[in-house]
C-alpha cells in the first residue's frame, strides 16, 4: 500500500521540480515571476495518471496469478472504475472553462480516432500511415453534406460513418496482400491523395479556403444567442441567461456519448469472434487461413470499423471547428493519432484512452515552451521504446474461469 | 477400404526447381499414412498443395468427404480464366467466385486441417484463444447477439470453450489453458497446434513433422495421441515425419518421396525392404 502512494510522489515531485522552470517561469522585461499552477496541475496530473497505471497494471498482474491459482479473485476496484470514470466524464465539462472545455472536445475527438486506428493497427497489425484519410472523409463529407444537399448533423453521424467506412474498403481491397512496409507506404499515399484532391479540386470543395460548417441544433433549439437557422435559441426556451458555453457543453456530452458506445463496441468486439480473427490475423495470416478464415472479409472489416470510427470522429471535428480545410488532414495527423495508439499499447483500449488525453492536455500546460512541444515529444516517444515498449497500459488476455 | 483424397499427375515447379513430379497416391478412409523422403523430397510443398497455400502447376486433387458430394481442391483456388470462358457463363460466374471467396480457407473449411513444420501458434494470444479462433466458423453468425452478449452468443461462446477443453485434456493441456501460446515449451506448443487444427472438426489431418524436436518419451506420447485419434475417433491422418521408427510403429500405407517423385509406397514393411528407398536414404 504505501509503494502505491510513495512511488508517484516521486514522480510527481521529478515532474514538479522538472517542469517549474518550463512552465512556472514567465520572463517579465529582465525580471522574471514566479507562477505556481501550471507546475502543480502537471505534478497532479503525473501522480493520479502513474497512480492510474499501476493500479491497472497490478490487475493484469492479479489476473496472471489468478489464472495459475485457478482461483477467481475479483478485485472490486475495476467495476467501480467503470462506473465512476464514465460519470466522471459526465460531471467535468460542468466544471471547466470554455477554453478547457474545447481541449476537452478536442481529447475526446482524440480518443475516437485513437480508438479507430488501434482496430486497425493495434488489433489487426495493419500499419497504417493514412488514417488521417478516414478522419477527412467524415468532415468533408459532413460539410459538404451541409452546403449542396443541407444535410443535417445527426445524419451525418451515420452517414459519416459509412461514407468513411465505404473509403476504407475502397483502399482495403487493393492492399490485402499487402503487410509491413508495402502496406504503410501505400496507406500513407492514400491519406496524401485524399488531402491534395480536396486542395486542389477547389470548385467542389473550395480549397485551401475550405468549408464553413453551421453548429447543429437539438430538436429545433439553437446554441446561438439569436435564432439564425429558424428555431428558438436554447436559452430562451429554458429561460436561462445566454453563454456560449452552451454549445460546447453539448458538443462534449454528445461526444462523450459516441465515446462510450464505440469504447463499448471495441470492448465487445474484443471478446469476440471477430475482434479475435482480427489478433490472430495479426499473429499469424497462414496459420488463420489454414483454420478455415477468410481473411479478406476479417481485414476488411477492421478496415470498415477503424475508418468507421474516424469518419465520426471526423464529423465532430467539423461541428468543433465551425470549419473545415486540408490543413487540418496533414500527415503530421496521422502520425500524431499513431503516436497515441503506440503510446498507449498497441491494442489496449485504457491505453488509447490515457494517451489520447496525455497527448491533447500535455501540450496545452506547456504552451509556453510550444517550440519544444515535437522535440519533447520525439523523447517521450523514445522513452518508451526503452523503459516501456508495450505502451503505457499492458494488455490483459481474457482469462476463462472455472473450466 | 473408401478412398478419402485422390491425387493425380501432381507437378509444382517453383522456377526452374521441380518440387513435385507428377506424383500419384491416394490417402484412404480412417488410416494413418506417411508421407516420407530426405531433406528436400517435397514432402512439405505436397502438403501446401493439397491444403492450399500453393497452387499445383498441374495435377487434380480430389476429396471424399463421407456423405458429402466430392471436392475438386484446386477449384477452390479459383483458376485462371481462359478464352474459352465467355462460351461458358455460368462456369465462369462459378470461377469468378472461387476467385473472390476462394483460397485455402475454403479448403479448411471443406475438411482437412494442417499443422506446419515450424510451428505456427498466435504467440502473444492464450492456448484457448488460439482453438476459439479455429471455432470462428461457428461463432462468427453470432454478430448481434454477440454485441449485446445475449443468451444465444454466450451459449455458443460456451459450447465452443467445451469443444476446446475436450481437445486440451485429450492432450493433457488442461492446466495451460489460460497461458499465452508463445511461453508453452517446444514441446506443449506442437501439441496446441495439433489440438487447434483438431478444434475445426476436420475429416483429413496433415500433420508437418509433429515429432521434430521433440525427445523421446514426447514422442512415444504423441504417437499414441495419433494412434488414438484414428482408432476412437476415426480421423484419417496425413503425415510427414523423419523418424523412421515412429512412422514404422504408426503408419498403414507408406509413401516415398525422392526429389519430387514417388519412388515406392505401400505398407511400412514392403517399403522398408524397397531397394529404390534404401537407395535414397543411404545414398
Ligand atoms: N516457396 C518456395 N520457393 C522456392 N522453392 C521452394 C519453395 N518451397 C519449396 N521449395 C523447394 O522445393 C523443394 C522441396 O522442398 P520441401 O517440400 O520443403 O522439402 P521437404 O521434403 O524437406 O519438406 C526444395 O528444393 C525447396 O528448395
Ligand atoms: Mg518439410
Amino acid at each position: 500500500m504505501k509503494t502505491f502512494i510513495l512511488q508517484p510522489l516521486t514522480t510527481a515531485t521529478l515532474v514538479l521540480i522538472l517542469t517549474t522552470p518550463i512552465s512556472g517561469l514567465v520572463l517579465n522585461g529582465y525580471d522574471f515571476n514566479l507562477k505556481w499552477q501550471p507546475p502543480l496541475l502537471l505534478a497532479l496530473t503525473a501522480f493520479f495518471l502513474h497512480l492510474g497505471l499501476m493500479i491497472l497494471n497490478r490487475r493484469t498482474t492479479q489476473k496472471k496469478s489468478a489464472s495459475s491459482q485457478k482461483t477467481s479473485h475479483h478485485p472490486a476496484w475495476p467495476r467501480l472504475a467503470t462506473i465512476l470514470l464514465p460519470l466522471l466524464g459526465l460531471i467535468l465539462p460542468f466544471l471547466l472553462g470554455k477554453y478547457w472545455l474545447t481541449i476537452a472536445i478536442l481529447a475526446l475527438i482524440y480518443i475516437l480516432l485513437g480508438l479507430g486506428l488501434n482496430i486497425v493497427v493495434g488489433l489487426a497489425g495493419m500499419l497504417d500511415l493514412g488514417f488521417v484519410a478516414f478522419y477527412a472523409v467524415g468532415a468533408y463529407g459532413f460539410a459538404l453534406g451541409q452546403e449542396y444537399l443541407g444535410l443535417s448533423f445527426w445524419a451525418a453521424i451515420p452517414l459519416g460513418a459509412v461514407l468513411a467506412a465505404t473509403f476504407g474498403v475502397i483502399l482495403g481491397f487493393p492492399v490485402l496482400r499487402m503487410h509491413g512496409d508495402y502496406l504503410a507506404i501505400v496507406t500513407l499515399g492514400f491519406g496524401e491523395i485524399i488531402r491534395l484532391v480536396l486542395n486542389n479540386w477547389i470548385t467542389f470543395t473550395g480549397g485551401p479556403n475550405g468549408v464553413r460548417v453551421d453548429f447543429p441544433t437539438l430538436f429545433g433549439l439553437e446554441f446561438s444567442r439569436h435564432a439564425k437557422q429558424g428555431g428558438t435559441p436554447l436559452h430562451e426556451f429554458l429561460g436561462i441567461d445566454y453563454s456560449s458555453n452552451h454549445r460546447y457543453l453539448f458538443l462534449y456530452l454528445t461526444l462523450f456519448l459516441v465515446v462510450l458506445a464505440t469504447i463499448f463496441l471495441i470492448t465487445r468486439l474484443k471478446r469476440m469472434p471477430l475482434g479475435r480473427a482480427w489478433e490472430a490475423l495479426r499473429e499469424d495470416e497462414t496459420a488463420c487461413r489454414s483454420l478455415g478464415i477468410n481473411h479478406v472479409t476479417v481485414k476488411l472489416s477492421a478496415f470498415a470499423l477503424g475508418a468507421m470510427t474516424g469518419g465520426i470522429g471526423g464529423v465532430f471535428f467539423a461541428v468543433s471547428q465551425g470549419f473545415v480545410n486540408p490543413t487540418s488532414f496533414t500527415f503530421h495527423e496521422s502520425a500524431l493519432i499513431l503516436a497515441i495508439v503506440v503510446l498507449g499499447g498497441l491494442g489496449s483500449i485504457p491505453g488509447v484512452i490515457s494517451a489520447a488525453i496525455i497527448v491533447t492536455v500535455l501540450p496545452e500546460l506547456l504552451r509556453d515552451f510550444s517550440d519544444y512541444r515535437i522535440l519533447i515529444f520525439g523523447l517521450a516517444m523514445v522513452g518508451m521504446m526503452i523503459w516501456r515498449p508495450q505502451g503505457l497500459v499492458r494488455t490483459t488476455r481474457p482469462v476463462f474461469q472455472g473450466l | 477400404m473408401t478412398t478419402l483424397l485422390q491425387v493425380n499427375h501432381l507437378n509444382m515447379r517453383f522456377g526452374g526447381v521441380v518440387a513435385l513430379n507428377d506424383c500419384n497416391f491416394q490417402v484412404e478412409k480412417n488410416s494413418i499414412t506417411a508421407l516420407i523422403g530426405p531433406n528436400g523430397a517435397g514432402k512439405t510443398t505436397a502438403f501446401n498443395c493439397i491444403t492450399g497455400f500453393y497452387r499445383a502447376n498441374q495435377g487434380q486433387l480430389h476429396f471424399f468427404p463421407p456423405n458429402r458430394p466430392s471436392v475438386n481442391l484446386i477449384q477452390l483456388l479459383g483458376q485462371p480464366f481462359t478464352w474459352t470462358d465467355p462460351i461458358h457463363p455460368r462456369r465462369t460466374l462459378k470461377k469468378l467466385g472461387y476467385k473472390l471467396f476462394g483460397g485455402p480457407h475454403r479448403i479448411a473449411r471443406a475438411g482437412i486441417a494442417r499443422t506446419f513444420q515450424n510451428v505456427r501458434l498466435f504467440k502473444e494470444m492464450t492456448v484457448l484463444e488460439n482453438l476459439l479462433v479455429a471455432q470462428h466458423r461457428q461463432l462468427v453468425g453470432h454478430f448481434l447477439s454477440g454485441i449485446l452478449n445475449a443468451k444465444n452468443f454466450r451459449k455458443a461462446e460456451n459450447n465452443a470453450l467445451d469443444h476446446a477443453m475436450k481437445w486440451l485434456a485429450f492432450f493433457q493441456l488442461t492446466t495451460e489453458a489460460n497461458r499465452l501460446a508463445g511461453q508453452l515449451p517446444y514441446g506443449h506448443q506442437r501439441r496446441v497446434e495439433i489440438a487447434r487444427a483438431l478444434c475445426t472438426d476436420p475429416i483429413l489431418l496433415c500433420l508437418d513433422e509433429p515429432a521434430a524436436g521433440l525427445n523421446p518419451q514426447e514422442t512415444k506420447a504423441l504417437s499414441q495421441l495419433i494412434r488414438r485419434l484414428q482408432k476412437e475417433l476415426h480421423l484419417t491422418i496425413l503425415l510427414i515425419e523423419h523418424d523412421i521408427g515412429l512412422v514404422m510403429e504408426l503408419s498403414d500405407h507408406v509413401i516415398v518421396l525422392d526429389y519430387g517423385e514417388v519412388i515406392a509406397q505401400g505398407p511400412p514393411a514392403a517399403v522398408q525392404q524397397n531397394q529404390k528407398v534404401l537407395e535414397a536414404y543411404l545414398g
